[in-house]
């Protein structure tokens, strides 16, 4: 049976999928099941649902379950040198060092895939420190939801998957509503 | 300074010094946190007068937390070079911070159980360390000195990112644990590369006594976690207490498998091993650390009751360059280097 996504491949994986509230069987071949796009540029072996927030490498079945959840951050950016510290966009490719903690925002389109080939995440979960305030919390809260929705995903518990999606599709307006007053920016340091 | 310094050889921290948890395989476990400053270039791009800026700025905050404030500000620019060495040696300082030491700093605690580096590669990097295998309790000590330090310094920090690093490799949580652990039984049984190639696959670091680049010597293994990003400091935590602990458990066996497939020759070698170090007049690094390898296999398996593993880890210390050098007060070349390292363990083991 070829993949019933890229319609190439020799399907290898059944993924059960909940849309508009029914169940949908779907066969993807290993590298749709992996949520790669060919043009990622990942390694493979990375695991399934781990890239989940990488804007990259996003799970194209949970990105389906998401519907609108999903939470695309900050744009993506190229830029040849950090504004902030001059550093060059090239330097980052030789070192794998940024210039200063604002060129995470500058050079976001290049670090996003590095982050997902070497922590197999793209978000923090942890602590958030004081100074940091309402806006990290509830970001740290998203990503905790979204991790929460993750296991709930592999172990079939699709309601508990539903209700978590909802929560988090709430969490991700008040925050986007709050950007929108001014509270401050995502990649704020 | 001078304070520090006087009698340094001989100043052990507890930590490498007591038995802990699982102590017959695990010598320490450490903890690392990176943080920055949300203003200021990372140490590898800022200026001269930036770095020493970041320096005089932190070395002040620091020492103004409880942790540091009965310790050490060591001055790590002002130091003889095999003073920056005897620290590294001592596991205190990275290669990183001895290599280049201007504008560079250090602070420790009284008991030198927490230290501060600072201009390494990133602005701070906090460790914590606690004898014998002990994740949890290290976990602890290192967040309960960030807490400290969030009072006194405001990190540069990304809701999406977390803690922002010079390298994306720490990005996240910042937090790196690492155990040095001793396993001979799985070197002699030629299991190391299989297990050291599964922790490979689970996302951690294999390296030697050193860190980041060096060679493995008797049989000791530095193995960290990898990953900071996307998972919080209880999982790497929890997740790192259960795959070393299985590799506590594999060298265990491995040496019991040893042992009962043939008892004389694991006894000829640690007795030989014992021999070496009380009648040597002339020996390497290399040779003392094998020998005292195979004589801390020996203790694990009750061969030697009477020597305390915390001894063990104090001569593995005591018998490297910097130490002899600042012991004899001069530097030591060739065979003087290897007369000193022999007088050192012979004072111990022909006792």
């Amino acid at each position: 049976m070829n993949c019933h996504m890229c319609g190439q491949r020799e399907a290898t994986t059944h993924v059960l999928e909940l849309i508009n509230g029914e169940r949908k069987s779907v066969w993807l071949c290993n590298i749709c099941a992996s949520g790669r796009a060919d043009n990622t540029g990942e390694e493979p072996g990375l695991p399934h649902l781990g890239n989940v927030g990488s804007h990259s490498g996003e799970s194209a079945s949970l990105a389906s379950f998401l519907g609108q959840v999903a939470d695309t951050g900050g744009g993506p950016s190229r830029v040849a040198a950090c504004p902030e510290c001059g550093y060059e966009i090239k330097a980052f490719q030789d070192t794998n060092r940024l210039g200063c903690p604002k060129c995470y925002a500058h050079f976001r389109t290049q670090v996003l895939p590095i982050l997902a080939r070497y922590h197999r995440h793209a978000s923090h979960l942890g602590k958030v420190p004081r100074q940091a305030g309402g806006l990290a919390s509830q970001q740290g809260e998203i990503t905790r939801l979204r991790v929460s929705l993750e296991k709930s995903i592999r172990g079939e518990d699709y309601e508990e998957a539903a209700r978590l999606r909802d929560v988090m599709r709430k969490l991700i307006a008040e925050r986007d509503r709050g950007k929108a007053n001014g509270q401050g920016e995502d990649g704020a340091v | 300074m001078s304070d520090f310094f006087a009698n340094f050889t001989a100043r052990n921290p507890e930590w490498l010094t007591e038995a802990g948890p699982f102590s017959d395989v695990a010598l320490s476990t450490r903890a690392r946190l990176v943080r920055n400053l949300p203003d200021f270039p990372f140490p590898h791009h800022a200026s001269d007068v930036e770095l020493e800026t970041i320096l005089a700025d932190m070395s002040r905050r620091l020492s103004r937390l409880p942790a540091f404030s009965d310790g050490w500000d060591v001055g790590f620019a002002d130091l003889e070079a095999v003073q920056r060495r005897a620290l590294q040696e001592k596991l205190l300082a990275s290669f990183r911070l001895v290599s280049r030491p201007t504008s560079r700093g250090l602070l420790l605690s009284r008991d030198l159980s927490r230290a501060a580096m600072i201009n390494e590669e990133d602005h701070l990097r906090l460790h914590a360390f606690r004898p014998g295998f002990d994740p949890q309790g290290t976990l602890a000590s290192i967040m309960a000195l960030d807490e400290e330090l969030e009072q006194e310094v405001e990190s540069a920090f990304s809701p999406e990112w977390g803690y922002l690093t010079a390298s994306p490799t720490n990005l996240g949580t910042g937090l790196r644990l690492s155990a040095l652990l001793h396993l001979p039984g799985l070197v002699l049984v030629g299991e190391i590369e299989k297990v050291l190639n599964a922790l490979r696959q689970l996302q951690f670091s294999v390296r030697g006594l050193f860190g980041e680049g060096s060679a493995v010597r008797g049989a000791l293994f530095q193995i960290s976690n990898l990953i900071t990003l996307g998972r919080d400091e209880a999982e790497i935590t929890d997740d790192f207490q259960v795959h070393l602990g299985k590799i506590i458990t594999y060298e265990r066996s491995a040496r019991d498998q040893l042992y009962g497939r043939d008892h004389l020759g694991i006894e000829d070698m640690v007795h030989r091993s014992w021999a070496v170090l009380a009648n040597a007049r002339v020996i390497t690094a290399q040779e003392a650390f094998d020998c005292l390898s195979n004589i801390r296999l020996g203790v694990s398996l009750g061969l030697l009751p009477a020597v305390e593993p915390g001894r063990l880890n104090q001569l593995t210390v005591q018998q490297q360059t910097a130490h002899l050098e600042l012991e004899v007060g001069r530097a030591l070349s060739g065979r003087d280097k290897g007369a000193s390292r022999a007088a050192l363990l012979r004072e111990f083991f022909a006792a």
